[in-house]
C-alpha cells in the first residue's frame, strides 16, 4: 500500500542509533516489546534514525508512545515519562544539534502543522552515548523496567 | 577597512548531516588558514568488506548512508554486476532510473526546502518558518512523503531498499502501484513550480572561480545512473578507469580523505552535473534554470542550490517517463529474482561503478576472487570529492567579505558550506531537557 493510513490507534516507536551506545535504548525497549501480546491496536516500530520521517508515521496515529535516550540532567538509567504539556516546556528544538531532524524538531514542526497526536515519552537517563555496539551494563539490566513502564501506558485505561 | 586579524571557529556547522567544523584565521590582513575539520572518525567500510562474501556487500554499503542508501544500493550491485559479469534486463534498468528519482527527490526537497531555504528567509531553522510560511512548511512535507513512496513502492522501503540484488528486483512493484505514484508526480508539479518560485527570489553571494566539475555523463540524456565520467576540463574515462581522472590523497586537518584530479581540487554534485549536462535537459528544465538565473558554466557554488532546484523538475518529469515507459512496456512480475543470489551465474574480476547520487559521483570499486569473496574494495562518497573545493571557495571569498563584521562572514561562510549539502554523516537522536522551575 501506498501513503494509506494503516489501521492502528495507539503508535510505539522506539527510536536511536544501536551502533552509538545507550543511544539505542529507544530501539531495545520496542524489540523487547516484540515478546508480549499487546492490546488491540497499538503498533510497535524501531523507528531507528528515521528522523523528519518520523512524522509521516506520526500523523497516522491517535496516540504515540516515543521511547528515547533523553540527557536529563538525572541519575543515570532514570526514566521519566513526559507528556505534552512537559514536552512542550522542557524540550528544546532549536537545531542546536548537527543531526539534522531529532524527535524534538519532529515534535515541534508536527506540532506546528497541525499533526499532533496525545504524545508521550519514555525518556531515559543514558550513561554513554557514543561509537559503541550495544547498550551500557546500567540500563541493559534495567531493560525490563523501561518495557514495564512502557506496557503499562499501553493498557486501556492509561490511554 | 576590513579585519586586519579574524579568528572565526565554527564548531558543528548546522543543517548539514553530520560533524564538520569550520576555521577560519586572518592575521595581519593576511589570511592564513581556511579549513573545513571533518571531525568524525573513519568508519572503515573498505576493510569490514575486504573477506566478506560478494553478496554481502549490497546489505552492507546500503547502510553507509541514511539519505543515500539507494543511491549506495544502486552503486554497489552495478559494480558488483560488472565485477561478475552480470547483465540485466531492460526492465530492470528502468526500476532502478524510477527509484533513484525517487531518493533524489528526497533528498533535494530536504536540502532546498528544510535546510537551506532557512538561509534566505532570515531564519535559524525550518521551524520558524512555520508561522511566517507555513504553506511552504506543508508542501515541503507533503513533498517528502511523496518521494519516500516513490522509493518504498519501488525498492521495498524508503530507505535501505530491500528489493534489489545483484541481477534484478525481488519484488516488481504492481502497476496499480505505479498509476498511483504516477498520479502524485504530475499533481506535485505546481508544488515543484511553487519551489521554483520561491527560490528565484533568494539572492546568492557574489563569488566566482576557475573551477573543475566532474560528472557521470551519458550523451542525449541528463544521467543519473549509467555513464562515462567526464570532467569540465576535457578529460573523460570510463567508469572501470575513474582512477585515471581522481586520486584521493590524506590531509592531516581532517579525518575524512580528500579527492584531487591531476589539475587539483574539483565540485561533484548538482551544480557539475548540471554545467556539464546541461543540453540534455528537458525544455522545462531549462526554463527554471533561466528562471533561477542559473547559467551553464555558472562558477558560484552558491547556485549549486538552484541546480537542485532544476533537478527536482528534471526527476519528477522523467520519473512520469519511465513510469509510462514501464506501463507501455508491461510489467513483468516473472522477472523477479529470488531472495538468495546464490542463482546468479558469476565470474569473479574487478568491476567499478560511477553512480550519481543527490550530491555528487558515487564510485564503488570491488575485486572478488575465484571463491567469492572479496578481496579488494575502494569507495569514494561525493562529500569527500567536495572538501577540496569547499576549501578553495573558503579561502577565494573570504578577502572578499573581510570588511563585513564577524556573524555575517561566518554565517556566510556556514551558508557556503551548506550549498554543497554535505553528508558527513551521522545519527544520534539524543533528546536535550531541561526543565524550567
Amino acid at each position: 500500500m501506498i501513503g494509506t493510513a494503516q489501521d492502528y490507534k495507539t503508535l510505539v516507536i522506539g527510536v536511536g542509533n544501536t551502533l552509538r551506545g545507550d543511544d539505542g535504548i529507544g530501539v531495545a525497549v520496542a524489540r523487547s516489546l516484540a515478546d508480549y501480546s499487546l492490546p488491540e491496536g497499538v503498533w510497535v516500530v524501531d523507528g531507528g534514525t528515521e528522523g523528519l520521517d518520523l512524522i509521516f508515521r506520526m500523523e497516522e496515529a491517535d496516540r504515540v508512545v516515543l521511547i528515547d535516550a533523553a540527557e536529563m540532567g538525572r541519575e543515570v538509567g532514570e526514566a521519566m515519562v513526559l507528556d505534552n504539556e512537559l514536552l512542550e516546556k522542557g524540550v528544546h528544538a532549536d537545531f542546536s544539534s548537527t543531526h539534522g531532524f531529532g524527535v524534538a524538531e519532529v515534535l515541534a514542526l508536527g506540532r506546528s502543522v497541525g499533526v499532533e497526536p496525545e504524545v508521550s515519552v519514555v525518556a531515559i537517563q543514558p550513561e554513554h552515548i557514543g561509537p559503541r555496539d550495544g547498550l551500557s551494563d546500567s540500563l541493559a539490566s534495567r531493560l525490563p523496567e523501561y518495557v514495564e513502564l512502557t506496557k503499562a501506558l499501553l493498557e486501556p485505561e492509561a490511554g | 577597512m576590513g579585519h586586519q586579524n579574524l579568528d572565526i571557529n565554527i564548531e558543528n556547522v548546522t543543517r548539514v548531516e553530520g560533524h564538520g567544523d569550520i576555521v577560519v584565521n586572518v592575521t595581519n590582513g593576511q589570511l592564513e588558514k581556511c579549513e573545513l575539520r571533518v571531525t568524525e572518525s573513519p568508519r572503515f567500510f573498505e576493510a569490514m568488506l575486504r573477506g566478506r562474501p560478494w553478496q554481502d556487500a549490497v546489505h552492507v554499503t546500503s547502510r553507509i548512508c541514511g539519505i543515500c542508501s539507494a543511491g549506495h544500493t544502486t552503486a554497489s550491485i552495478r559494480a558488483m554486476e560488472n565485477a561478475l559479469g552480470v547483465e540485466v534486463s531492460e526492465q530492470t534498468k528502468l526500476l532502478r532510473r524510477l527509484m533513484m528519482h525517487g531518493e533524489y527527490l528526497q533528498s533535494h526537497y530536504l536540502h532546498v526546502l528544510f535546510l537551506a531555504a532557512p538561509d534566505f528567509l532570515g531564519v535559524g531553522s525550518v521551524i520558524p518558518l512555520v508561522g511566517t510560511h507555513p504553506d511552504v512548511v506543508k508542501m515541503a512535507l507533503r513533498l517528502k512523503r511523496m518521494s519516500n513512496d516513490v522509493c518504498a513502492a519501488v525498492g521495498g522501503r524508503h530507505i535501505n531498499p530491500i528489493a534489489l540484488r545483484v541481477g534484478g528486483f525481488t519484488k516488481i512493484v504492481g502497476e496499480d502501484d505505479l498509476k498511483a505514484l504516477r498520479d502524485r508526480l504530475a499533481g506535485s508539479m505546481e508544488d515543484v513550480t511553487t519551489c521554483a518560485e520561491i527560490f528565484s527570489t533568494f539572492e546568492n553571494p557574489h563569488m566566482e572561480r576557475d573551477m573543475e566539475f566532474v560528472a557521470v555523463t551519458n550523451p542525449g540524456k541528463y544521467e543519473f545512473v549509467e555513464g562515462r565520467v567526464r570532467s569540465s576540463k576535457g578529460k573523460e574515462v570510463d567508469e572501470m578507469d575513474y582512477l585515471d581522472l581522481i586520486h584521493e590523497n590524506v590531509e592531516l586537518h581532517s579525518t575524512s580523505k580528500h579527492v584531487n584530479t591531476d589539475l587539483g581540487e574539483y565540485m561533484a554534485g548538482a551544480l557539475a552535473r548540471f554545467n556539464i549536462n546541461h543540453e540534455w535537459l528537458r525544455p522545462e528544465s531549462k526554463g527554471v534554470a533561466e528562471m533561477l538565473g542559473l547559467k551553464p558554466g555558472c562558477m558560484n557554488t552558491f547556485f549549486n542550490n538552484q541546480a537542485q532546484v532544476v533537478e527536482i523538475v528534471e526527476c519528477t518529469l522523467d520519473a512520469i517517463d519511465v513510469i509510462d515507459e514501464l506501463l507501455e512496456r508491461g510489467l513483468d512480475p516473472s522477472e523477479a529474482v529470488g531472495a538468495s543470489p546464490d542463482s546468479v551465474d558469476w565470474t569473479p574480476g574487478r568491476g567499478a561503478a560511477a553512480v550519481e547520487v543527490p550530491r555528487g559521483i558515487l564510485f564503488h570499486d570491488y575485486t572478488v576472487g575465484d571463491d567469492g569473496l572479496i578481496t579488494d574494495c575502494n569507495l569514494i562518497i561525493p562529500t569527500g570529492q567536495n572538501y577540496g573545493s569547499i576549501e578553495a571557495d573558503m579561502r577565494n571569498i573570504v578577502p572578499t567579505i573581510l570588511d563585513k563584521p564577524k556573524e555575517e562572514i561566518g554565517l556566510t561562510l556556514e551558508m557556503l558550506v551548506r550549498a554543497y549539502d554535505p553528508c558527513i554523516s551521522c545519527s544520534v537522536h539524543l533528546l536535550n531537557v531541561e526543565f524550567v522551575e
